[in-house]
């Protein structure tokens, strides 16, 4: 693996994220998630590329016309279940838990949309981390722990009374990710391209494509 | 100077023209650019706030190879193209976004680049999509000359005379840009990243700027290369007429990989359409117009009328579109030479009386009056780019209501007919750009982007019945995954109204000129030339003072500037 990171503008994180999501089966409205999720998250300084792809491959499996589907994750995905927290709009007081999901830090934006203050943690056997989100219009978080866990997690999302007494995480506005990370994203991608045909080499797209 | 409009109408929808009315693609592929377009916003506050220009570096052979850079200072900051041009040769110029090579290459630099910068920007920008970019550039952009114009004018001006006007009135510009990225493209700068500096919040501001400074470095390369022949045979070439320079805008050949972008950003689309019909709704307002107000009106479309004389396209549509605005003109001047009434009831008569090309010229143009008075609705074009959260609390019932509000036009198309499915918008493999191709002829459908919206609402639609009234929609969603985005662009569209193409966009006689036409009017474009039913040619800036022209005198209302071949 590259340990030179390729720098990428939000957009295009996004962008790719849409794609990626969409390419590995994901509905449309579920690869929107993906890009918003993936953006946030980088746009705090944290690996949501990374992440997505991690979720892309630890939950998809082949299927026999070469596409993929999300179909063999168990239980919800962290961008189902992200979702449908949003949706929902809260969390109840004695907070959420899920038990396996890949890619935990994508589940981050979704609770800092909520209003009040709230712990994220995740861990398994190897490593833990645990993100503060201080919710509503202009979200704050405090990071502590190693956020790139690898395989599935045991997510908590608790309310708690207070935010951290130290600066909460700069902004960030470029994304980062690990050149082989990158082309397995686009690999994701590639799937929502169609080939080019006689016909479509013909219509083109006018004298300016 | 004219009476001052009444204030926005801050969001009310009393006295706007309805989003069933103006959101139709028939409609909205004959708007004009107004004083609201993003060109015109540019120069507005480079006047208004003393912006200073300077060619801060020529490195030019006498072939017209080498770069150049050139810099506005627009007070806090500076913003430099960085161009480089090209020895290309014939057979490698091409329009098409499959074109490897160009005449010339540009980018816009945040700041003032010093020679590392340079040295990168040269191993990158003329490489375009092959190259990157970095968070210090803010576009990236390239150009061909005009095969017709660049030698006559170069060999005119080395030979001491003018070019001949009439060859120039029916091109219009000397190169063409093929794509101007901004906002991320290629590894540039966020937009979100400048949307706090006022001198490239409004939309498209960086993408402007640089269009306008290369239409300035064009003048300067054609006016290098005819001095540089010149002296290579012991004369001296002529100084291109200023006029002549004024009248001539950068071309621009658009496709379909703009077309997307108005069914994927409907925050942005409601923006800009509400901030024009907003303008509109507050002259139409106002019960005593002030006859030097409407005596400028009335000349405004005698220049307009002499202009559309000289529009040239081969389109069989847009010829009788531009046929039917010249006759609206004929009597849009009659109506305003028999004397004041109201903007109302001009505009009223207009719905019955002109074509749609007449009546959207009007709409624009009774807005120059009052340019100077628009700012605060101009201030509300530019949106934040954060993604929009579904409500998931709001009810079933609610949601159907909504749905019967707002797209009843969705609701009445019968899409199990395969005229009404007629397209499939999708990205092709070879150059990952945005294509159309035909559902039934084409093996694409599997790959269909989402940009079918009234399609996509009408199957929402069909599913809500089976589904108690009151049940919030967050259960549904879980339920119906694949409606998800469905259910997403109805809450959009709900706040933002005129974020929706009221018009089914997969259609067999959809004409993805009407999608460009759209978007490029409030670009500021002119002299919209279809040349096919999939993209067009337009000038950009013709009738704009040069830079170092720039003042309150020459900016004001410059599309009106008439050229030498326009009948000034």
């Amino acid at each position: 693996m590259s340990l030179t990171l390729r720098e990428m503008s939000l957009s295009e994180a996004g962008a790719l994220a849409f794609k990626a999501a969409r390419g590995a089966g994901m509905d449309w409205g579920l690869a929107e998630e993906a890009r918003a999720s993936v953006t946030w998250v980088n746009s705090r300084g944290l690996p949501g590329l990374a992440a997505l792809l991690s979720v892309l491959e630890a939950g998809l499996k082949p299927l026999p016309g070469g596409g993929h589907s999300p179909a063999g994750v168990v239980g919800l995905s962290v961008l189902h279940a992200g979702a449908a927290l949003s949706d929902h709009g809260r969390i109840p007081p004695e907070g959420l838990h899920l038990p396996a999901v890949v890619g935990a830090v994508l589940m981050v934006p979704f609770v800092a949309h909520l209003p009040g203050v709230y712990s994220v943690q995740w861990g398994t056997s190897d490593a833990a981390a645990q993100v503060t989100v201080r919710g509503g219009a202009e979200p704050c978080l405090w990071c502590a722990g190693s956020l790139e866990t690898d395989g599935a997690a045991r997510v908590s999302i608790t309310p708690l009374a207070d935010t951290p007494t130290g600066a909460p995480i700069a902004r960030s506005t470029r994304a980062f990710v690990h050149p082989d990370q990158l082309n397995r994203l686009e690999g994701f991608a590639a799937a929502t391209y169609a080939p080019a045909t006689e016909a479509s080499r013909a219509r083109g797209a006018g004298g300016a494509d | 100077m004219a009476k001052r409009v009444s204030p926005p109408l801050a969001g009310a929808m009393s006295g706007l023209r309805s989003p069933s009315k103006v959101m139709r693609l028939e409609r909205m592929g004959c708007f004009h650019a107004s004083p609201l377009s993003f060109m015109r916003q540019l120069t507005a506050r480079a006047v208004r706030d003393d912006w200073q220009f300077a060619i801060a570096d020529w490195q030019v052979d006498a072939q017209g190879v080498g770069h150049a850079v050139l810099r506005a200072q627009t007070g806090a900051r500076t913003y430099s193209l960085v161009a480089f041009f090209h020895d290309l040769p014939d057979e490698l110029r091409s329009d098409r976004v499959i074109a490897t090579a160009w005449d010339a290459t540009f980018t816009l630099f945040d700041g003032v680049p010093d020679a590392a910068d340079l040295a990168r920007l040269a191993a990158n920008v003329p490489v375009q999509e092959a190259g990157r970019i970095s968070e210090t550039e803010l576009t990236l952009s390239r150009a061909n000359r005009s095969v017709r114009l660049w030698e006559k004018v170069v060999s005119a001006l080395a030979g001491g005379h003018q070019p001949d006007t009439d060859e120039l009135g029916e091109v219009g510009y000397l190169m063409r840009t093929t794509a101007v990225y901004g906002s991320g493209k290629f590894g540039a700068a966020d937009y979100d990243t400048i949307s706090t500096r006022a001198e490239v919040a409004a939309p498209f501001q960086a993408e402007m700027l640089t269009v306008y400074l290369i239409r300035w470095a064009v003048t300067e390369l054609v006016q290098h290369m005819a001095r540089a022949r010149a002296a290579a045979q012991g004369t001296k070439a002529a100084t291109l007429d200023p006029d002549i320079a004024r009248g001539l805008g950068i071309g621009n050949s658009t496709g379909l990989g703009m077309a997307p972008f108005l069914m994927t950003h409907p925050k942005l689309i409601n923006a800009w359409i509400s901030a024009r019909e907003t303008a509109l709704a507050s002259v139409r307002a106002q019960n005593d117009p002030d006859p030097e107000a409407w005596a400028l009106v009335l000349t405004l479309a005698q220049i307009m009328s002499a202009k559309v004389a000289t529009w040239r396209t081969d389109h069989p549509r847009q010829q009788v579109r531009d046929a039917g605005l010249a006759d609206d003109l004929v009597r849009i001047i009659t109506r305003l030479g028999a004397g004041v009434t109201t903007w109302d009831a001009l505009i009223n008569w207009a719905e019955t009386a002109l074509t749609l090309e007449g009546q959207e010229w009007l709409v624009s143009a009774i807005l120059e009056p009052y340019a100077a008075q628009l700012e605060e609705i101009a201030a509300e074009m530019s949106v934040p780019t954060e993604a929009h959260r579904i409500d998931g609390q709001m009810t079933v019932g609610a949601l159907k209501a909504l749905i019967a509000h707002h797209y009843p036009w969705a609701i009445a198309i019968d899409w199990a007919a395969a005229e009404a499915q007629a397209r499939v918008w999708y990205t092709s493999a070879e150059k990952l750009e945005p294509r159309l191709g035909e559902r039934s002829e084409e093996p694409v459908a599997d790959y269909e982007q989402p940009l079918a919206p009234g399609r996509d609402i009408a199957k929402l639609h069909a599913m809500l019945p089976a589904w108690p009234e009151d049940a919030p929609v967050a259960a549904f969603a879980l339920a119906n995954p694949a409606l998800r985005h469905a259910l997403r662009r109805v809450q959009i569209i709900a706040e933002h109204p005129f974020g929706e193409i009221q018009d089914n966009t997969i259609a067999a006689d959809m004409m993805p000129i009407d999608l460009l036409r759209a978007k490029l009017s409030f670009f500021g474009a002119q002299r919209f030339d279809p040349r096919s039913d999939r993209w067009l040619r337009i000038c950009m800036f013709a009738g704009a003072p040069l830079p170092p022209d720039l003042s309150a005198q020459s900016e004001c209302r410059w599309p009106y500037w008439q050229a030498p071949w326009e009948g000034a």
